[in-house]
């Protein structure tokens, strides 16, 4: 008697399931407890930004969900967004397979309709050798990435998804609490600050690294700061120039990278110690743009050891008749920064070892966080409600509950399978660009030259960062 | 043609029962007794809903979507505590659920209660040709999964499936086959597992029926087989797959023809 009474206080719609049962229960303490069942859904997902708005938009438009009723939480203000001339500092690099993605669901359209930069050519070079690789495809025909603001991605999702039935957003949502659920139960239980409570069958967090979410799953988060700042703004070119190049050099302090956005003007996405992040921010325009270009073209003192071995290197290569570093383009120099635009965000690296219980998921920077020298953060992200929605709608054609570990844990390996590897090369990446140490410098030199010089590498490459 | 003067229990053996009667406590554990069925429904219930649709019983704005079985009555014979019976009922459509063990419909009825959403499943304690008297051409598809096996006398057991089935309806039959593979995997499993004779005695390999000798007895009753498709069951991931080889398991798909 006493099991069905602790159980039931978590069912939904309890009186319904006081009618069924064969025996007659003392129902007044009970139905304190009963729950709307109009705050019930299918899905909740916790978190409305790129990827959280996306994913409600994705499975609104996927036909299994059709009846089903998803419900996305977020804490900030309704997302009103104006075109200003001025270009936003925070953009994203999105790959082929984001850009089909938001091509699907209809939300690429409204992106065209305002503006993009793209990218077809990307060129990667140290600043301690001349060591140098660059990526594109076959007669610059397919776009490696697509440069996109942060706010336009948003509003143009935004707009798919306000048509949609079947999915209710509610803004300045303040979340106090989950209750997630425990062996015999199906739902987990929202509770807001308001007093409000909603239901639903599966959760999914994307409320970004500090996942409120992955908190209350209590699952092992591995992470560390690079004590490292990313400076964003957007920087005019000195020249007019057929922008569709992306440029990344490795400074001993970090990358520095230069992101297409029209002919004029570029995004600026430079990883530096804090430190130096707080110097350059304190600094006038003008000694800013200096301090830039310097990064961009400053030759530095390189270690004669590391020039020897290159020219051999290269030798080497021309011998077995492999492309050296021959076309090299140069980069462009920065003329002005666009007031106002300058801003900095700290960098670490975080991944959840678990991105599932029973009846929850985490999405996007929840589940994984990275350093943005590939370019690659939010596109995992993407790249996990892709798989999310191909797998939530195979559930619901099998007639299965929404928060089966069956289906959860197909998600989560399919996406580990996936991103750690991706992780773990950046942050391998991030690690051997990290120093002057002699022996490294020269090693990553000779094998940036060396898979610069074999094309399926690199074909393979672009494969895996294009997924 | 049997008459419908049986003996109500003829195609129920009393073994069988007495055998589901004793882990029906268990059949909702998805990693005991009942793990094959569970993992069964990723191929079966797709399976059925498109099959469904094939017999052109689904509006086409409906096809795709979550409840695209809205106003159609199912009849899963043999439902056990209700593993396919509940995922039916995601889709909207009524299921009525039949099994002639009492403990199997009380599991069944206990594990609806549970989830408040289901209301539009019923279980009966009824064996098939008790409930084909009353509700002769009644139901848009008649499920018989992994349940032909169990029963006495296919034959009947087929001719009253047939007889709730509406014109044009599709009747789904999932079960093993017989053939010296099923045999041979039979023995492997009884051999490991280790609590073979219980089990072994109340269904026997005999019991089994090919494809074909199912085939023939829907052609009796009206029905006209559309595709027979081999099914099989990767011990190592738990997962079913569909398979060209109907060697151990298959599933048979067959329409009723239309007057």
């Amino acid at each position: 008697m006493s099991f069905n009474i602790m159980f039931l206080r978590k069912t939904v719609n309890v009186r319904n399931t006081l009618n069924r049962l064969p025996f007659n229960l003392n129902t007044n303490s009970i139905l304190k407890y009963s729950i709307n069942s109009s705050n019930h859904y299918d899905v909740v997902i916790a978190g409305g930004g790129m990827v959280g708005t996306t994913l409600a938009c994705t499975l609104g438009k996927n036909t299994k969900f059709s009846d089903r009723r998803i419900l996305l939480l977020e804490s900030g203000k309704k997302f009103k967004w104006q075109l200003k001339e001025q270009y936003s500092n925070r953009v994203s690099a999105l790959n082929p397979s984001t850009y089909n993605l938001l091509d699907r669901v209809g939300a690429w359209k409204h992106i065209t309709d305002v503006r993009y930069g793209s990218v077809k050519r990307m060129q990667v070079w140290d600043a301690l050798s001349d060591a140098m690789i660059t990526f594109n495809h076959d007669e610059l025909s397919e776009m490696v990435a697509y440069i996109v603001e942060n706010d336009v991605l948003l509003a143009a999702v935004g707009k798919e998804l306000e048509q949609l039935q079947n999915v209710t957003t509610i803004n300045e949502a303040k979340i106090k609490e989950y209750q997630l659920p425990k062996k015999h139960e199906d739902t987990s239980t929202i509770n807001m600050e308001d007093g409000t409570t909603y239901t639903c069958n599966v959760l999914l967090g994307c409320d970004g690294a500090n996942s409120l979410v992955r908190k209350t799953m209590g699952v092992h988060y591995v992470s560390w700061n690079y004590n490292q700042k990313g400076i964003v703004a957007t920087v005019k070119l000195s020249e007019d120039t057929e922008n569709v190049v992306a440029w990344q050099r490795f400074l001993p302090t970090g990358p520095v990278a230069l992101l297409p956005l029209t002919n004029k003007l570029s995004s600026l996405v430079w990883s530096t110690t804090t430190e130096h992040a707080k110097t350059l921010l304190g600094l006038s325009e003008e000694q800013f743009v200096d301090a830039l270009n310097e990064a961009i073209w400053k030759t530095h003192q390189q270690n004669s050891m590391v020039t020897e071995a290159m020219k051999t290197f290269n030798k080497c290569l021309d011998f077995i008749q492999l492309p050296s570093s021959a076309v090299r383009q140069l980069p462009p120099s920065i003329s002005g920064v666009e007031p106002g635009s300058r801003a900095a965000f700290p960098l670490g690296f975080g991944h959840a070892s678990n991105y599932i219980t029973k009846g929850v998921a985490l999405v996007g920077d929840a589940a994984h966080r990275v350093h943005p020298l590939a370019g690659q953060g939010v596109n995992l992200g993407f790249g996990d409600v892709n798989t999310l929605d191909r797998i939530l709608g195979e559930a619901i054609y099998s007639g299965s509950s929404l928060g089966s570990l069956n289906y959860l844990k197909q998600y989560e390996s399919e996406r580990q399978q996936h991103n750690v590897p991706t992780m773990l090369a950046i942050d391998g990446l991030h690690k051997l660009y990290n120093t002057e140490f002699t022996p490294v410098v020269i090693l990553r030199s000779l094998g940036l030259q060396f898979t610069h010089a074999l094309n399926p590498l690199k074909k393979a490459i672009i494969q895996h960062a294009a997924q | 043609m049997s008459s419908l003067q049986h003996d109500a229990s003829t195609t129920v053996n009393a073994q069988e029962i007495a055998q589901f009667k004793h882990s029906s406590t268990s059949w909702w554990d998805k990693e005991g007794y009942a793990k094959l069925l569970h993992t069964l429904n990723p191929l079966r219930v797709p399976w059925i809903v498109d099959g469904i649709v094939e017999a052109g019983l689904v509006s086409k704005d409906r096809i795709g979507s979550s409840k695209s079985l809205e106003g159609l009555k199912i009849l899963d014979v043999g439902c056990g505590a209700g593993i396919l019976s509940e995922a039916l009922a995601e889709f909207g459509c009524t299921v009525v659920g039949l099994d002639p063990c009492a403990d199997m419909i009380h599991e069944a009825k206990k594990h609806m209660a549970l989830n408040p959403s289901l209301t539009n499943i019923t279980y009966i304690n009824e064996t098939v040709e008790q409930h084909a008297e009353k509700h002769m051409e009644e139901y848009d598809a008649v499920v018989a999964s992994k349940v032909i096996e169990h029963v006495d006398q296919p034959d009947l057991f087929l001719d009253m499936c047939c007889r709730c089935l509406k014109p044009g309806a599709p009747i789904y039959v999932t079960t093993f086959n017989k053939t010296w593979t099923s045999w041979f995997f039979r023995f492997i499993r009884q051999f490991l597992s280790g609590h073979s004779h219980h089990h072994h005695e109340a269904n026997p390999w005999y019991k089994f029926i090919c494809p074909e000798d199912v085939q023939k007895s829907l052609e009796k009753y009206n029905c006209v087989t559309k595709h027979v498709r081999g099914m099989y069951y990767n011990l190592l991931t738990y997962t079913w797959y569909w398979s060209y080889f109907h060697l151990i398991s298959y599933a048979l798909y067959a329409v009723k023809d239309k007057k």
